[in-house]
């Protein structure tokens, strides 16, 4: 039955088209980094700009839009008019999983087994409506399954620290080898153009790089097994573009009812057995198309809205849709009554980069897509472990015993699509406090072991230094009697960067520290009379 | 007293050549221009007429010579807040080495903020590329663990290895202060040249700062002060803490350099903790005034 059938033209152009959205999501995640004097790449958050499900939950959420959210409704407009070619033609994750889904390879019986549609492809859609409902109550965390910012992140935060950890030990191995005359040159082109600075290291990347991985073997299972059974922007969008103008058609004459359309189907949107298609779960891949050797499918304009193809209701189920909706509400209640979310208490360690609204709305608006841990220059924003409370896993938390806020830099402020980290002149930023330096007297230098030291003033960026000594006698254990310049907090001007805590001599808990009492955006967990 | 053959050369030497080349110079330039063109045009004369004053450049860099230059690009500030050294200084320099011979010329620090921030910011990266220097970041697999020869502290340290295979290195700092060595002059501008933990130095920053200039011996050193960071230092960001001294030092003696560079901040050399202990470890005389240095008025 496995008769030889040519590539469409189509397909070619599909494939071309996705490869070139891939390559340019991979290249403005390349340019999500400083250039000189203090700017990103151009359009480096266009893709989340484009992605309506990101729009719809921070609007629900947080009743507020970033201008550049809006270019999404284009995105809903060709998906109501054509169906869901964003997910075929355009997500780079989507591609990604196209392509690793192609690799399975297989006698062609077994894909035909799992190439057609599956009831747990529903799941997806309930989903959805889980973050929906929990959006309307406030509580945004669509980012943690968005398939843009779950790509993202998980580059930013694992596959690309690994991969250039992975590339300068090779290249570390060969500059000491006769090898070196070939690789240093290539090693050099990679610094400049693929490398970063200074070598990633973020908390929380083995978890994220482990859900990442596990996501992209499923595909082994089944093709696109995100798309179809995970993706909340993909069930948005079958929503949305179940109804389109662009339509399948099997002739029920030319057809003979080999099947072999089922065996490249990316989206599970065939009815094994059956000639009827499911728009909502069609990426318009024209895979089938392509491999049905009787020319019995093709792909025409739909004339009329009023007249929707067949099978295109979803069939969710008025019961466990509700069930979905009680879920998402449920556990926005739960976080919304969560002490932190609430701003009943703050924790110490949760320092967000400088333009980070306040906690309620900054959870409402953030995505958790990893555009500000990528583009700080210092490695100093991580996604946060349950710092924030679970509501705010993976949002960006600042660890300044691996980075610090560079005094001079807005980047992190610059890149934030929905703008959860508003922008900031640099005037600004360096006005703002995002937590104040606090000293251990029981582990600085001169003060517990009457040494001097002062590095964590020596870096202090602040035009006049927010850090200043009281000089004073002590005795060291020999008796001898030396003065060493015990080193002092200006809580006023004090804008808690933490490069002295990056640079203090004590390692993994610095005798300097910065806490996020003092921070501008709660003034509810300030500290200073006025 | 007894006598190695060094110090009896080094005493018998200004005697018998009465002509030879200054181990220091001072260039001064008379009138203090404000306008950015005006204060490039100073630097640039004034970095010439230092090193020409020590006999040119031929003095130090040879045909075919690899040469690296190690200024101040530790911060990420603009050339006005004088944290950094002038990026013209740095230009200047390396349009002389290439005019000498030179083969090779790289400009580099491991700086305190982060490289993509200072190299640009500083204007030394696009001015050194520009005179037709290498000037990338530092490269982090090329700091290894060697054994500092003579010292007294760093007995071994991580040290970048192309600036100690490099034919000729040129030190070329900024005068500022500093909290706890007084000032950051030419000697503490090595520490940019080490890897490593360089935090701990503090604890013993007059040895430290010694054995890593006994250990990397620029064949030249040269001071910016045209404008000195005179408070708030080594990173500044207030304007108002910038003075203008108009003056560019240039010296094959480290120690004598960074002895008159103390006087540009109103400090005494017997202040500075490092300048003391360099002239005590015989890498170089602290007492400038007896090296007779060559005053050039600009």
């Amino acid at each position: 039955m496995a008769r030889k059938t040519r590539t469409t033209t189509l397909v070619w152009l599909r494939r071309a088209v996705q490869t070139a959205f891939l390559l340019l999501f991979l290249y403005l995640f390349l340019e999500t980094v400083y250039h000189p004097i203090n700017r990103v790449g151009s359009g480096v958050k266009l893709f989340f700009q484009i992605d309506p499900l990101v729009m719809l939950t921070d609007w629900l959420a947080s009743h507020a839009l970033a201008a550049g959210m809006l270019l999404s409704l284009a995105t809903l407009a060709i998906t109501f008019l054509f169906g869901r070619w964003f997910c075929g033609w355009i997500c780079p994750f989507g591609t990604l999983h196209h392509l690793f889904s192609s690799l399975r390879g297989g006698p062609v019986k077994a894909r035909l087994a799992t190439g057609g549609y599956g009831r747990w492809q529903k799941a997806k859609y309930y989903v959805l409506v889980v973050f929906l409902a929990g959006a309307l109550l406030g509580v945004n965390v669509v980012g943690w399954l968005d398939p843009l910012a779950f790509f993202f992140r998980g580059m930013a935060v694992a596959v690309y620290p690994a991969l250039n950890g992975a590339i300068v030990s090779l290249f570390t191995w060969t500059y000491d080898t006769r090898i070196s005359v070939v690789s240093e040159p290539v090693y050099e082109f990679l610094r400049r153009h693929f490398l970063a600075v200074q070598q990633p290291h973020y908390f929380g990347n083995v978890l994220i790089g482990l859900l990442f991985g596990m996501v992209i073997a499923l595909n082994f299972y089944r093709a696109r097994f995100w798309c179809r059974y995970i993706c909340p922007l993909g069930a948005l969008l079958g929503i949305i573009g179940k109804n389109p103008l662009v339509r399948l058609h099997k002739s029920p004459e030319a057809c003979d009812n080999c099947r072999l359309c089922l065996a490249d189907c990316q989206g599970g949107a065939n009815l094994p057995n059956t000639l009827e298609w499911k728009p909502a779960e069609c990426f318009y891949c024209f895979n089938c198309q392509s491999d049905c050797p009787s020319q019995a499918v093709t792909f025409s304009w739909g004339t009329s809205f009023l007249k929707p193809p067949k099978d295109s209701r979803l069939d969710l189920g008025r019961r466990q849709l509700l069930a979905s909706g009680v879920a998402g509400a449920g556990g926005a209640l739960l976080f919304r009554t969560h002490p932190l979310a609430r701003q009943r208490s703050y924790n110490p360690d949760l320092v967000r980069p400088p333009g980070a609204l306040g906690e309620e709305e900054f959870l409402s608006k953030c995505i958790r897509c990893g555009e500000c841990m990528k583009v700080c220059p210092t490695n100093g924003i991580h996604p946060a472990a349950l710092e924030a409370g679970l509501e705010g896993m993976w949002s960006p938390v600042m660890r300044m015993t691996i980075g610090y806020c560079e005094y001079e830099c807005t980047l992190c402020t610059q890149v934030c699509p929905t703008g959860a980290i508003r922008p900031l002149t640099l005037a600004e930023k360096q006005r703002i406090k995002i937590g104040l330096a606090y000293i251990d007297r029981n582990r600085c230098l001169p003060y517990a072991a009457a040494r001097t030291c002062i590095v964590c003033e020596e870096h202090c960026p602040t035009p006049k230094k927010a850090i200043w000594f009281e000089e004073a006698q002590v005795t060291t254990d020999q008796g001898e009697k030396v003065t060493v310049k015990q080193p002092r907090v200006n809580l006023e001007l004090c804008i808690g960067c933490g490069i002295c805590t990056n640079k203090c001599v004590i390692k993994g808990q610095p005798a300097i520290m910065v806490s996020s009492v003092g921070e501008t955006r709660n003034p509810d967990n300030g500290v200073l009379l006025c | 007293m007894e006598l190695g053959r060094r110090q009896f050369l080094g005493l018998l030497a200004p005697a018998l050549l009465p002509a030879a080349a200054p181990s220091l110079s001072i260039a001064h330039y008379k009138s203090s221009p404000a306008a950015p063109d005006g204060i490039a045009e100073e630097v640039r004369r004034l970095t010439r007429s230092a090193i020409d004053a020590l006999g040119g450049m031929g003095r130090f860099v040879s045909k075919g010579n690899v040469v690296w230059v190690k200024p101040n690009i530790a911060w990420d500030r603009r050339p006005e807040q004088a944290a950094c050294t002038n990026p013209d200084v740095v230009a200047t320099l390396v349009e002389m080495c290439f005019q000498a011979g030179a083969k090779k010329v790289t400009v580099g620090d491991n700086p305190c903020n982060s490289p993509q921030r200072t190299f640009p910011r500083s204007g030394i990266q696009s001015a050194a590329q520009k005179a037709g220097a290498q000037c990338y970041f530092m490269d982090e697999r090329k700091f290894r663990k060697m054994a500092i020869q003579g010292a007294h502290v760093l007995k071994e340290w991580e040290i970048y290895r192309e600036v100690v295979e490099a034919d000729r290195v040129i030190n070329v700092g900024i005068v500022k202060h500093h909290s706890l060595t007084g000032a950051v002059l030419g000697m503490k501008n090595l520490m940019g040249v080490a890897g490593g933990a360089r935090n701990r130095f503090h604890q013993d920053i007059a040895n430290t700062v010694a054995d890593l200039a006994g250990f990397i011996r620029p064949q030249l050193v040269v001071l910016d002060a045209v404008r000195v960071l005179a408070a708030n230092g080594p990173v500044g960001g207030n304007l108002a803490d910038v003075k203008r001294r108009d003056t560019i030092v240039a010296g094959v003696d480290q120690v004598a350099v960074d002895a008159f560079g103390a006087t540009l901040l109103g400090i005494r050399p017997q202040d500075i903790g490092y300048v003391v202990e360099g002239h005590a470890r015989g890498l170089g005389n602290m007492n400038y005034a007896a090296l007779s240095p060559a005053r050039v008025e600009v």
